[in-house]
């Protein structure tokens, strides 16, 4: 019983960790940041509606732009 | 119905859709391989645990949270998941990651499965696990959006409508074509929902933080044009950086740029 538990409780703390972190970690960092800047910005719209949208689209071309350099390493690994 | 409700089911319906596929991709295999009875109702037993975690999740979510901490915390996870579909989709589109080739998922778990020659009686063990498995773990990431979406909104019943409706669609074209969906563009689809999820996720982060988007929520159509935008930007960009092979690749590829992997 005790063993299922924890077999189940890993189980679902590794779904999570896979969900939330897996390998973009860079991209649980930005939704942080998001969360923590859209707090910062709150009584300033203009700000706020701004600079929103483009810490997102910075984080996601860094985080493709990571993927791509992952992908040419480990394809140069291969060859050699 | 307001855009953004439309908008809600539309996200839900496309990434339902697109796991309905996986997933049926997996039930196939598993029922050609070990039997329809055990597929069937491995199937069947994921989705009632799937619906069972909905309700259970979904419900008080919605009547006990406060709901500008609820639109955080949704918002935070739809802009994770959202960027990770996009990251994903612009490195498949720009041949720097192979694209998800149903068939080659279908023989594969074909394979697996007749590799094992357990004794096979009326009700095959394997043949339910696996088929459970799919199901269940495809279905997770649409619960999570269903709820998320849902929740949000309080808009619980039309999200799981648009599931259910996804899941009822593909089941039939499965059951009618008699193989697994791999003509059905998973890619581009995955592409959309990322912008849809990406664009909700950001507005709700910033609702429930207390910034007020201009024109509420006609916010949302224009953050999914900019992610649009961006995302093409960025194909475009990373396309050039392409290995070779995979910009030869490129220039051949069909509708849904399916590369070989």
């Amino acid at each position: 019983m005790t063993e299922t538990l924890v077999r189940w409780t890993k189980a679902f703390g590794h779904f999570w960790w896979d969900f939330l972190v897996g390998d973009t970690p860079e991209l649980f960092v930005a939704m942080l940041v998001l969360v923590g800047v859209a707090f910062a910005l709150r009584h300033d719209r203009v700000a706020a509606v701004v600079i929103l949208p483009l810490l997102a689209i910075v984080a996601l071309f860094a985080s493709a732009w990571r993927g791509r350099v992952r992908t040419q390493k480990r394809a140069a690994k291969e060859e050699a | 119905m307001t855009s953004a409700t439309i908008i809600l089911m539309l996200a839900v319906f496309g990434a339902c859709c697109v796991e309905a596929v996986e997933a049926l991709t997996i039930v196939l295999a598993s029922g050609t391989t070990r039997g329809w009875r055990s597929a069937m109702e491995g199937t069947a037993a994921a989705l009632v645990v799937l619906g069972v975690l909905v309700g259970a999740v979904g419900v008080p979510l919605i009547h006990y949270v406060p709901i500008d901490a609820l639109r955080v915390l949704v918002g935070a996870l739809l802009l994770v998941l959202g960027l990770s579909w996009l990251r994903k989709a612009i490195l498949r589109a720009s041949g720097h990651k192979a694209k998800h080739d149903e068939d080659a998922i279908y023989a594969e778990t074909r394979a697996s499965l007749q590799r094992d020659r357990g004794v096979r009686g009326r009700r095959d063990s394997l043949g339910f696990v696996v088929a459970f498995k799919g199901v269940f773990l495809e279905g997770m990431e649409v619960v999570l959006i269903v709820i998320s979406l849902g929740a949000s909104q309080h808009k619980l019943g039309d999200a799981s409508a648009a599931a259910a409706a996804a899941v009822v669609i593909v089941t039939a074209i499965g059951l009618l074509v008699s193989r697994q969906l791999s003509e059905v563009p998973e890619n581009t689809i995955k592409t959309v929902v990322g912008i849809m999820l990406t664009s909700f996720g950001l507005f709700w982060v910033g609702e429930g933080a207390g910034v007020h988007w201009p024109g509420s929520d006609l916010a949302i159509p224009v953050l999914i044009g900019i992610f649009a935008s961006v995302t093409a930007v960025a194909v475009a960009i990373m396309k050039t950086q392409a290995p070779a092979p995979a910009r030869s690749q490129l220039g051949s590829a069909g509708a849904d740029g399916r590369v070989a992997s």
